[in-house]
């Protein structure tokens, strides 16, 4: 071997060692300093999401992954200390799709039915609750409820001794000491449909949109509110419960009164996040917009911006609340309520390797430093740290999304012009052979950043032509055009098809969704779909709905077959997408 | 019997169970170690030398995933089919494949890029781009340009299903047309920033015992 080749094994090596962390953390933004903090490791799961936001208690990290399952891979969640080493995990091989339920840690304490230790309660997708040491994951107890298709979804509450579960099928209250089942009460179906503890006892909505109401006596009472399906904990606040009710292609935000009628709505866009409330003001969040509502009397609405955030959002460090962007650039941005509850946005958290978002970030404060925890729908998860006396932190205040980009394109635009005039300065140097290696660079550069641009607008070109020369690469059955037995107002929005087992599953009425991607995941959602999907290096494709795989799936767009990655497929916004078995 | 090894069979390609995935780790592995067991014995440098090109170009590769179809592996595997032979480019070009695809994602596409690449290491080797040890730079640049069409349509026949005209095969060929010409403006960069620096990398020694054994069968031959 020659000098140049152990150069080369050398430098190879030091290439692998690093490949290892280098290819989880794809973009250095995840290793850079954002506002403060520093990345400190990175855990990639193997499959799945993670919807639910990881909690961090005592010094310890819990995280639970979810959905995507492909092969032998099933939810997990696991427990990691600050520094990264693992702890333990803990796999339900039961468990289906979706387990989303939010992971919760109940403090040591005593009540009428005894006495408990610390616990980590698991709630899992296949009805089971388990309460878990939270040091060892050792099971302390466990409870099997019922299971309809799917099991647990919601959050769970404490109400004194009691663990208060919403279930597939209703509630249950287990004492906290040995799971003993205390109430049992029947609801119709449920999809995460958290609990909430009053004076009275508990609430719980449902699929059908009704509100339930469970005495601690065990009278169970309902109140069908009529605005949708109701999918997170009912919220008190001082005007009465809110409820952010999803409907087809919108949604209502609705006060109720002690005797849960409705009082004040407001409709709001489609496929809401679970709403919160900061410093006493609401905040809601759906597809098209983040709210804000003054709920001292009537919830009357504040303000709002353009964003699409569809799960959870919580409070985050600096007095700002963190919402996920649930679109394909995903990331979390940090609001705060300034004067009167107008919202504000202060900054954004992009960590490498963007994608679709939902879960809320966790936050844990020591002495001297903070801790945030960021975790996503690729299933990777990213510890941030900063030290105390970083906390004062000068921020680039961004006013609004629009701003970054335009930063973004001046940026790139200023960098060409340098390399430009670069490579012209070598040529007028009497150096062509390097002017030539800077300006293929260049062109490079050039072609990376405007082709996936200019590719769209070329497929839109291609399917017209094949659509001329008579090949669309229709099948027949395909739904390319207006139905006339489709909802009026469905007319000239976006409308997704599934043919499952021969039956059309339909929904319309959207807005805004840039590709198909986009627009089969959440209309998926409305429709209580369950989608599974393989990355790879084309593109994110769906493997499944509902677990039916067949012999492969294929969509088609206005009645054109598809011919990229679903995610690669711009849409505009009279389009008809319809998903068929291949 | 196919259809039951493979779960979904589609537009997208087959989904692999882990028996079907294991079987195609299989296969490859075997046919790249049947293709470097060549007659010849090696040096446990040039073993070292082709695992450490494998691993190197795999991680460049894994490292520049979040460009849109630069691809490395590419030219690397054309130059190492001229300088090393059809065999090892080939064999170099399954393993390449294989590995960053553990980490990139696996699947049916992993054997068309396998294949795909062995495809290009074979031209490489045919191509008589080094000619007397050197590197026939203009030969290079066509080459690599050429190469990236070659590629892309290889591993785009992995998408065919029973459904799929040639119509519509063309169609979806045409669509990928802008990266296509993104690859191909890649290896071209890569041909001319890193060609001839990887072509002197990856020449073998001429060992003295060659040296020797090369000038004993001249005299043999002309006596």
């Amino acid at each position: 071997m020659n000098c140049s080749q152990k150069l080369l094994i050398l430098c190879a090596t030091f290439l692998i060692l690093n490949t290892g962390a280098a290819s989880a953390i794809s973009s250095p933004s995840e290793s850079d300093q954002i506002y403060g903090f520093e990345a400190q490791w990175v855990q990639q799961f193997a499959a799945g999401y993670v919807t639910t936001a990881p909690i961090i208690d005592d010094a310890t990290i819990f995280v639970r992954t979810s959905g995507m399952w492909i092969g032998q891979d099933r939810p997990q969640v696991f427990a990691y200390q600050l520094t990264g080493k693992e702890l333990w995990n803990n796999t339900n091989q039961n468990a289906t799709q979706h387990d989303m339920s939010p992971l919760k840690i109940i403090e040591a304490g005593q009540g009428q039915c005894g006495t408990w230790s610390k616990q980590l309660i698991v709630a899992w997708s296949d009805g089971l609750i388990e309460s878990l040491e939270p040091m060892t994951g050792m099971r302390n107890w466990h409870y099997q409820s019922e299971v309809k298709v799917w099991g647990i979804t919601g959050s769970l509450a404490q109400d004194a001794d009691k663990l208060v579960a919403p279930t597939r099928t209703g509630i249950v209250s287990l004492c906290l000491a040995d799971g003993t089942l205390i109430q049992n009460a029947t609801t119709d179906l449920g999809w995460r449909n958290g609990i909430t503890v009053t004076d009275t006892g508990y609430l719980v909505g449902d699929e059908n949109g009704t509100l339930w109401h469970l005495s601690r006596e065990g009278n169970l009472s309902s109140y069908p509110l009529a605005i949708g399906k109701i999918r997170h904990s009912p919220l008190l606040t001082n005007g009465g419960i809110v409820i952010h009710a999803q409907g087809q292609g919108q949604s209502t935000i609705a006060l109720l009164d002690e005797n849960y009628s409705i009082i004040n709505s407001h409709t709001s866009g489609s496929s809401p996040a679970m709403p919160i409330i900061v410093d006493g003001y609401l905040v809601t969040g759906d597809s098209s917009e983040l709210r804000s509502f003054d709920c001292s009397q009537n919830c009357s609405p504040l303000s709002s911006l353009t964003f699409a955030t569809n799960g959870e959002m919580a409070m985050g460090l600096d007095g700002q609340f963190m919402v996920p962007l649930n679109t394909a650039q995903g990331g979390w941005k940090g609001f705060t309520l300034v004067e009167n509850g107008l919202l504000e946005h202060v900054r954004g958290f992009q960590p490498g390797f963007s994608t679709y978002t939902t879960a809320a970030p966790a936050v844990y404060s020591e002495v001297d430093f903070d801790w945030l925890v960021l975790a996503n729908d690729a299933g990777r998860m990213v510890v941030y740290w900063r030290g105390l006396n970083e906390t004062n932190i000068t921020e680039e205040v961004d006013k609004n999304l629009s701003t970054d980009n335009d930063k973004q394109n001046n940026n790139q635009i200023i960098l060409l012009v340098i390399f430009s005039s670069f490579c012209a300065i070598l040529f007028m140097a009497g150096k062509p052979q390097q002017g030539k290696k800077f300006s293929i660079l260049l062109i490079l550069i050039v072609a990376v950043i405007t082709i996936p641009t200019l590719s769209t607008q070329w497929s839109g070109k291609v399917d017209d032509f094949s659509a001329d020369i008579g090949d669309e690469g229709a099948t027949s059955g395909v739904e390319g055009e207006w139905n006339q037995s489709w909802p009026e107002q469905w007319q000239d929005t976006q409308i997704l098809i599934i043919e499952i087992d021969g039956q059309q599953q339909i929904m319309g009425g959207y807005s805004g969704y840039d590709n198909v991607l986009q627009l089969t995941t959440q209309a998926a959602s409305d429709l209580n779909i369950t989608i599974s999907s393989q990355q790879s290096e084309l593109g994110t494709y769906i493997t499944s709905f509902n677990g039916h795989q067949g012999q492969g799936w294929e969509f088609f767009v206005n009645g054109s077959r598809g011919s990229l990655a679903a995610e690669n497929v711009a849409i505009e916004e009279n389009t008809i997408v319809h998903w068929l078995p291949a | 019997m196919a259809c039951y090894m493979f779960q979904a069979l589609g537009t997208h390609g087959p989904v692999f169970s882990p028996t079907t995935s294991l079987v195609r780790d299989v296969i490859l592995l075997v046919a790249a170690f049947w293709l470097l067991a060549t007659p010849s014995k090696k040096s446990l440098g040039d073993s070292l030398l082709l695992v450490t090109l494998v691993l190197a170009v795999s991680a460049t590769r894994v490292l520049m995933q979040p460009l849109p179809n630069i691809q490395p592996v590419t030219v690397a595997a054309l130059i190492i089919g001229a300088q090393l032979g059809a065999r090892r480019g080939a064999a170099f070009a399954i393993l390449v494949a294989m590995i960053s695809n553990a980490i990139i994602g696996n699947g049916w596409w992993t054997i068309f890029q396998a294949i795909g690449w062995a495809s290009v290491a074979v031209m490489g080797s045919k191509l008589s781009l080094i000619v007397n040890g050197e590197l026939q730079r203009s030969r290079l640049f066509i080459a690599a340009i050429a190469s990236a069409f070659i590629f892309d349509i290889i591993v785009s026949l992995s998408i065919i299903d029973s459904s799929f005209t040639i119509v519509t095969f063309l169609t979806y060929l045409a669509h990928g047309i802008p990266y296509d010409l993104l690859h191909a403006l890649g290896n071209l960069t890569f041909a001319v920033w890193f060609g001839s620096w990887f072509a002197d990398m990856v020449a073998e020694d001429i060992i003295v015992e060659e040296i020797k054994s090369t000038a004993v069968e001249s005299i043999v031959q002309q006596s």
